[in-house]
């Protein structure tokens, strides 16, 4: 019966629907890569056509690569950073009792709900003062901040989800507790703390704002611009901005395949446990 | 997974009280650094935008002094037609948003719990259109609900007639709501999926051998077990989608005239596009309270939830 | 360059002249730069006299131009690096609606660029925030500045701030194959227009008569003033009954379908793009897309251009365009002024815009040059130039605010959104609220 409720025909059409639903965006937007710029619009839904490569010729070039490695240094040390901030964090707020709890876990989500725009000049004057503009450790710096607040949310429920037992025991033996969280309790989280990083990870890549009001040199300037840089006052390059699109998607392609067994077992946000 | 622990050997080397007050004063080292980073890269900036919402701030004075204003620039902000209309449009959108992407990722939740090869692929599908940035998601699904787009030419094979997606009445705000959901439906069937996964067999057993029937298990059974599970969801997703700004900016912009303003685009509009400086941190400041104001509620459910 | 000059140094002192960066090794020109070399940069002058060509420095230059018109930039920039070859020019991209933003952000940690390359809205903003510097002093002492006509400089409080080289406006496109077919001429008057888009659309075939802008976005204002100014529609008075009359005008087009509705999406840029397919009859686009029209319409139908069509008040067309500016925290104003003069300024800088972006050399020495002259594309914008250019941005930048409502208006009307004569009011009265002079 929950056999039927998982095995039945609802089960296999709603499967295909979301097989639609979440496939033909994504064959699309591959398939208007390949499409010349009128192609887009006198074509626009058709995913049968003449394909042509030249927009692939045309973006592949050590800019393009540059952006990417550009990317991939923000989005990795913003991981590091945020990572490093929230796991003790998270740990401390499952671990304390009290109204200050329910403070700090309030003032956890009012930050992260303040609008990015807002933030963008208070945060030039500090990243100004410390003279870290137009360097990507700023951006860093700023994109951990805007994602610290998430960060400790995600990674919550795993560390409640640990039982006293465990932790007492290793005080008991005379740990310190850095190293009852450190040996005893990190290593028992990894999973989570994985599912953290990666999700982190990919929300630094798609990062914008912060990236091109704090970068001031082109070289800098990560994939997420160079998408952005299509759209010119004078004519906006669909082909090339979904050719990059493409492949500022493969990265992600290549980290989830590795990580997604994580997220798929990893996500229990205070489930039934 | 490596863990030596050692039940009941109790050693007391150190009087149990010294060492739980060693470690909640520890404990609060831990947050220390996350808080002194906090402090200075985000908890500036709020209380600029309070600031700002409280005085009268264009670019004029935007580095000189700012005029105190108290609560009146927040009362005239509010009492705009703007402001209201974003208001609605608001409500309506995060509505969509939340209720869509729960019931959508519940469902979604469901249907692939058969496991499987196919089911596999398809929630690694949903999850990596989950991943992937606004700016890509949004510029794909302008060209999908085009007239000419994949969309309407599909209801085109079933003989409906196009539908303006984008540009009629109540539409372009509820079609960009949706692509949000669409974008908020498998973080949601992720959650919930671990949820299923983790629901007590012998209980589900028990319910097959008593003749329940799906409908009735799904009602009776499950869904009263997710409950934390949906509330702890419920509030994340009223924060991302209150917040939520880039796809309204990227298929819309608000428009047709303002059909599809929400309030943080009003407030993006305000600051950046008319330089109304403080008006722009009143209607932020807005959403802020809001959205507070429901999170309280998640923090008392979750207190409770720990006690019990 | 080279081999005379090594005659009359010893093998040391060519070292030596190497070593610090000397040009040439012409005896004459060696020895002066020699000296000149170790001086280093020049003093600020503010009289307007040029700083010295073997200046040292680094002149950072901030612009919009995406991957595809970045060469331009390049090109004018090379005639500034000819005449300074020792200044390293910076040319530093930033998304065009994320220029202002940076830049005030910029302002607050008193930093920015020493020369921009803008010509969007935002201007009054940023000058209000201090971004900056007046040119005034060096535009006094400029030889060639009776040749700019009013509408192509920015000045607040009386200082000249921003100036544009060339002008961009907006104008009506055809596509001639469709106009044969169904046997139409491009409309002169807004009365012709309507009766020529029902004929085109009427002919039975799928031709779409007409493609503009709709967005609700600063777009969409530059591309509703010529309608609006025709009927006699000003920001320092906007008459309900001229916006009125322009919107009706525009709500018959999207109802009868001859304009789509999904325009209300389209940038200048989709307007094109969808132009360029080769079923839509008219656009109202502008002269930049000379360039892009050869690649990518090429000989695939016959097009021209013709001016937009004439309101009963004479109206006017916004002269867009890049202006230059000096950054307020710049070290090197001299510098910045000799880029500004030597590039966009120039003859040879306009030259480069035309042929390359189809700017027009705002230039009154330049309007009679066969370059501009010759090309029957260019020919209607010229003509607008000078019988209905209005400035951009609209009073200076101060109108930022009730410019946005007309475009939501714009937009909304497009939409069906709302009733010409609804949009009319709400549009008078928020312009009314939001234009202060």
């Amino acid at each position: 019966m929950t056999g039927s409720l998982r095995r039945g025909w609802i089960s296999r059409a709603g499967t295909a629907l979301l097989l639609l639903l979440y496939g033909l965006p994504f064959l699309w937007l591959v398939a208007t890569s390949l499409k010349t710029e009128t192609e887009i619009f006198s074509n626009e839904a058709g995913l049968l056509f003449q394909p042509t490569f030249d927009t692939y010729r045309a973006i592949l070039d050590s800019d393009l690569l540059q952006a990417c490695v550009n990317s991939a240094i923000i989005a990795a040390g913003t991981t590091a950073l945020t990572l490093a901030l929230a796991t003790p964090a998270a740990y401390a707020l499952t671990r304390v009792r009290g109204m200050l709890v329910n403070v700090s876990l309030g003032l956890v989500i009012v930050l992260q709900i303040t609008p990015q725009p807002a933030s963008l000049i208070p945060l030039y004057r500090v990243l100004g003062g410390w003279n870290l503009l137009g360097t990507q450790l700023g951006v860093i710096l700023a994109d951990s901040a805007l994602l610290l607040p998430f960060c400790v949310l995600i990674l919550r429920p795993f560390f409640l989800a640990i039982p006293r037992e465990v932790e007492e025991a290793g005080t008991v033996d005379g740990a310190s507790p850095w190293g009852v969280f450190w040996r005893i309790v990190l290593p028992i989280t990894l999973n989570g703390v994985a599912t953290a990083a990666t999700i982190i990870f990919f929300i630094a890549w798609g990062e914008f704002l912060y990236a091109i009001t704090f970068l001031t040199d082109a070289s800098q300037y990560p994939i997420s611009v160079l998408i952005a840089g299509q759209i010119g006052m004078y004519g906006i390059q669909w082909s090339k901005m979904m050719a990059i699109a493409v492949v500022a998607s493969l990265p992600i392609l290549a980290i989830y395949v590795f990580t997604y067994r994580l997220l798929r077992d990893g996500l229990a946000l205070g489930s039934v446990r | 997974m490596k863990t030596s622990v050692a039940r009941g050997t109790v050693r007391r080397t150190v009087p149990r009280s010294r060492r739980r007050l060693r470690r909640v004063r520890a404990e609060w080292l831990f947050l220390l650094p996350a808080a002194l980073f906090l402090a200075t890269l985000a908890a500036y900036p709020f209380v600029e935008l309070v600031h700002m919402s409280v005085s009268q701030v264009t670019a004029a004075n935007i580095f000189h002094d700012w005029p105190f204003v108290g609560a009146s620039g927040l009362q005239a902000v509010a009492a705009t037609a703007d402001f209201r209309e974003a208001a609605v449009d608001t409500v309506i959108y995060v509505t969509l948003v939340v209720g869509v992407g729960l019931l959508g990722g519940l469902a979604s939740a469901v249907m692939l719990w058969r496991g499987g090869r196919i089911a596999g692929f398809t929630l690694a599908l949903m999850v990596f259109g989950w991943a992937l940035p606004g700016l890509i998601n949004g510029t794909a699904w302008r060209f999908l609900l085009d007239k000419r787009g994949m969309v309407d030419t599909v209801l085109g094979l079933f003989h409906v007639a196009p539908v303006y997606w984008l540009v009629d009445n109540r539409l372009p705000l509820v079609s960009v709501a949706l692509v949000n959901a669409w974008v908020a439906v498998p973080f949601a069937t992720l959650v919930y999926r671990a949820a299923l996964l983790d629901l007590p067999k012998d209980v589900l057993a028990s319910a097959d051998v008593d003749g329940a029937r799906p409908g009735q298990v799904l009602r009776y059974i499950v869904l009263p077990l997710l409950r934390p599970c949906t509330l702890v969801l419920a509030v994340v997703s009223l924060v991302y989608a209150f917040k939520s700004f880039d796809f309204i900016y990227i298929m819309t912009f608000g428009g047709p005239g303002t059909a599809s303003t929400t309030l943080p685009f009003l407030s993006y509009r305000l600051a950046f596009e008319l330089y109304k400086y403080s008006d722009g941190a009143a209607v932020a400041l807005v959403t802020v309270l809001v959205v507070l104001v429901l999170a309280v509620i998640y923090i008392r459910q979750v207190g409770r939830e720990e006690r019990g | 360059m080279g081999a005379e000059g090594s005659r009359f140094l010893s093998r040391r002192e060519l070292l030596q002249r190497a070593a610090v960066g000397a040009g040439s090794l012409t005896l004459a020109g060696g020895l002066a730069e020699f000296i000149a070399a170790c001086g280093g940069s020049s003093p600020a002058s503010s009289s307007g006299h040029a700083p010295d060509p073997n200046t040292t420095g680094t002149l950072t230059v901030w612009h919009y131009s995406s991957q595809q018109d970045v060469k331009t930039v390049q090109d004018y920039t090379a005639l500034f690096t000819r005449k300074y070859p020792k200044v390293d020019v910076k040319l530093q991209y930033v998304e065009f609606s994320e220029m202002p933003k940076r830049a005030i952000a910029a302002a607050a940690a008193k930093s920015g660029p020493d020369v921009f390359i803008y010509g969007g809205n935002e201007v009054n903003a940023m000058y209000q925030a201090g971004v900056f510097k007046s040119a005034e002093s060096y535009w006094q002492g400029f030889a060639d500045k009776a040749q700019f006509p009013d509408g192509v400089l920015t000045k607040f409080k009386n200082q000249l701030y921003g100036v544009k080289g060339y002008v961009n406006l907006t104008g009506l496109w055809y596509n001639k194959d469709i106009l044969d077919d169904v046997g139409v001429q491009p409309p002169k008057t807004v009365d012709e227009v309507t009766q020529t888009f029902a004929k085109i659309a009427s002919s039975g075939k799928k031709y779409t008569p007409i493609a503009m802008t709709g967005q609700p976005t600063d777009q969409g204002d530059w591309t509703a003033w010529p309608w609006l100014s025709g009927f006699g529609f000003s920001y320092p008075n906007p008459d309900q009954n001229a916006i009125q009359q322009a919107f009706s005008l525009v709500d018959e087009w999207a109802r009868k379908g001859y304009l789509p509705k999904e325009a209300v999406s389209w940038g200048q840029a989709e307007t094109f793009t969808r132009w360029a397919v080769g079923d839509v009859a008219f656009m109202e686009n502008g002269n930049w897309n000379i360039g892009p029209a050869s690649r990518q319409v090429g000989s695939k139908f016959k097009y021209g251009t013709a001016q937009l069509p004439t309101g009963p008040k004479t109206g006017g067309l916004f002269l867009g365009g890049e202006a230059l500016w000096i950054g307020a925290f710049t070290k090197v104003p001299d510098l910045a002024w000799a880029y500004m003069q030597e590039t966009l300024l120039s003859k040879p800088g306009l030259l480069i815009t035309l042929s390359e972006s189809g700017g027009i050399p705002a230039r009154h020495d330049m309007t009679t040059l066969p370059d501009v002259t010759s090309n029957p594309l260019l020919d209607p914008y010229v003509q607008e130039v000078k019988n209905r250019g209005s400035e951009y941005p609209p009073e200076g930048g101060a109108a930022i605010a009730a410019q946005a409502v007309v475009a939501q208006n714009w937009s909304a009307v497009i939409a069906g959104q709302k009733s010409p004569s609804q949009a009319a009011k709400d549009t008078a009265e928020g312009v009314k609220a939001n234009y202060h002079k």
